[in-house]
């Protein structure tokens, strides 16, 4: 069984966010990078679906700047077997059409696959376009928001979510699939001190989008005028001194004050 | 003329609220365009659905009855959606950014190498341009997306920024049927089965939320939710987390894949509000956060908050009220 799964550097959570800096690539401290959080439940379900079976190896791609070295290490440190970057300097690629493209070419070029695995969606995106895309692209069966896999010879048995509940789906090998943060994934592995010493001695071959015929990859859509929405009116009242009996009081009466009656439905 | 093209999405034998949705965002553009506001709806045994459709101002609906297209799958449906697309030759077409919505359209998208606009918030014509919202960053920046009115565009339209298309049973529309288109080769994904939950309870009607999520920590300690809910008029509502971990069933999940609430008082318990979680409840009137993190995201949408631990927050609460 060979997966791929497919990783993203973003901005970081915790990194202040800039309109004008919403790729890896614009900064330059490693500290406001990281993995995409979603792409963890997809590397998870990769690892987990290998050591089910018994065989089998994981490659992490990632289409990125040298500022995402830093993710597909920590592909490698939870337990990939390899990984790939292809070259995005200066973040020039960065629309989900043309990432798609790329993605299925560098795919073909690998060749050997039985599953492309993807997280439900980006943080900083969020356009949850790759899997459906990259399946197209590449002619493959799909299925989205993966909560549970089955692997039963050349077919997969996978439970998705809908809203309200879930769907079982059966597909074809080779297939793509995008792992929701829900379900049998929703808590990735963290990385250990040996797995953190192999990936900083496993070499990561680089290739560029030239070596991947994708052919052509412009988009029909392009992105401009990143704005911050407007600031909160007003700001959260937070109680958090005392024991819970006494910021209860004071949440009360701070409703109260307001005209709130949390009492009136009783 | 011109033709916009609404994918008419259903659920449990009713269409869908984002798709009402999709209809009043679409129906600016119609004008704008002189286009005409056409559906298609793909199920088994759909006729009076099909019928419904006409009833929110679609003037024609191609409706797409077959046994095969009982359970759905995606890829039947992204074949047939093909097929009638080019026939039609539309300059838009939408779907609701559902679950469904979300998986369907970057295929289609990609299989005509076509203009995709994702999870929009707003939408509207410029000249020969189109132009939409797109949230970034969980909707902590916001991007314009610009494309042209030339080709083909798909949109998936994000819940939540229009009020759905009401009701008109004084309007009629046409019912045009259309076979569905499957090769051989689409065999590949097949249905299975679907597990939806029993609706017990309509939450969105509540005033009062009591909602908790994996912060709740077991099945048996989610009972003080039910518990205060009861006590204080309010009924329970839950993240994901807490419905996919079998504590509370599915027909109280509130988020993405849940229900859209908006309550007088939200009551948000040992939730750490991730957006799937946020975009379902954050237009409620007054939110309550209980939770032991000063820095979860629940917080950026909630008006109040105490921070400690829910189990003995609730109570005392409940007993004040």
């Amino acid at each position: 069984m060979n997966i791929l799964v497919f990783v993203k550097a973003t901005i970081d959570r915790n990194a202040p966010l800039d309109p004008d800096e919403i790729f890896p690539g614009d900064r330059d401290d490693k500290a406001d990078i990281m993995t995409n959080n979603y792409d963890k439940h997809a590397i998870e379900a990769a690892l987990r679906i290998v050591e089910e079976k018994g065989e089998g190896k994981v490659t992490a791609v990632c289409l990125g700047s040298d500022m995402a070295d830093k993710v597909v290490k920590e592909a490698i440190a939870m337990g990939c077997h390899g990984a790939i970057r292809i070259e995005n300097s200066e973040t020039e690629i960065t629309n989900f059409f043309s990432v798609a493209k790329i993605l299925a070419a560098a795919a073909k070029k690998i060749g050997e696959y039985d599953l492309l695995l993807f997280g439900m969606q980006s943080y900083d995106f969020g356009t949850a376009t790759m899997a459906p895309m990259v399946s197209e692209f590449l002619n493959l069966p799909v299925a989205c928001w993966v909560e549970k896999v089955l692997v039963e010879g050349n077919k997969l048995r996978v439970e998705k979510v809908i809203e309200g509940g879930t769907r079982s789906m059966e597909l074809q090998l080779p297939a793509v699939l995008s792992i929701a943060s829900t379900g049998d994934y929703e808590e990735p592995r963290y990385t250990s001190v040996r797995r953190i010493m192999t990936a900083s001695k496993t070499e990561v071959p680089v290739w560029e989008i030239d070596e991947l015929n994708v052919g052509n990859y412009e988009p029909n859509v392009k992105f401009d005028d990143i704005e911050k929405p407007p600031a909160r009116a007003e700001k959260c009242a937070i109680f958090s001194d005392g024991d819970p009996a006494e910021m209860v009081s004071e949440l009360v009466s701070t409703l109260k004050d307001k005209g709130l009656n949390l009492g009136a439905f009783k | 003329m011109s033709k916009i093209l609404i994918i008419v999405e259903t659920a449990k034998g009713n269409i869908v609220g984002i798709t009402k949705e999709c209809i009043s965002t679409a129906r600016q553009l119609a004008v704008d365009l002189s286009a005409e506001l056409e559906g298609v709806l793909l199920g088994h045994e759909v006729a009076d659905l099909a019928v419904e459709a006409t009833k929110y101002g679609l003037k024609k609906i191609y409706k797409i009855d077959d046994p095969q297209l009982a359970g759905v799958n995606i890829l039947y449906h992204t074949r047939t959606l093909e097929a009638l697309i080019k026939e039609l030759d539309p300059k838009i077409v939408i779907a609701g950014a559902s679950l469904y919505g979300q998986e369907l359209m970057p295929r289609l998208a990609a299989r005509f190498n076509s203009a995709m606009f994702p999870s929009v918030k707003k939408l509207k014509i410029d000249g020969d341009e189109l132009e939409a919202t797109h949230a970034l960053f969980e909707e902590k920046l916001f991007a314009e997306m610009e494309g042209g009115l030339a080709n083909l565009n798909f949109i998936t339209v994000a819940s939540g920024n229009t009020a759905e298309a009401e009701r008109d049973d004084s309007l009629t529309g046409e019912i045009a049927e259309f076979s569905p288109v499957i090769e051989d080769s689409d065999r590949r994904e097949v249905f299975v089965e679907e597990k939806i939950a029993k609706v017990s309870v309509d939450i969105t009607k509540a005033k009062l939320l009591v909602s908790g999520g994996r912060g709740v920590g077991s099945k048996e300690k989610f009972a003080i939710i039910f518990e205060s809910a009861k006590q204080m008029g309010g009924e329970v509502g839950a993240s994901r987390a807490a419905v996919d971990a079998g504590w509370v069933p599915y027909d109280h999940e509130i988020g993405q894949t849940g229900k859209s609430v908006t309550p007088d008082f939200y009551i948000a318990c040992g939730i750490s509000g991730a957006i799937q979680h946020l975009v379902g409840m954050r237009n409620s009137k007054t939110i309550i956060a209980i939770n032991t993190d000063e820095e979860a995201p629940i917080l950026e949408v909630a008006h109040y908050a105490i921070i400690g631990d829910l189990h003995e927050v609730l109570p005392e609460l409940t007993k004040r009220i």
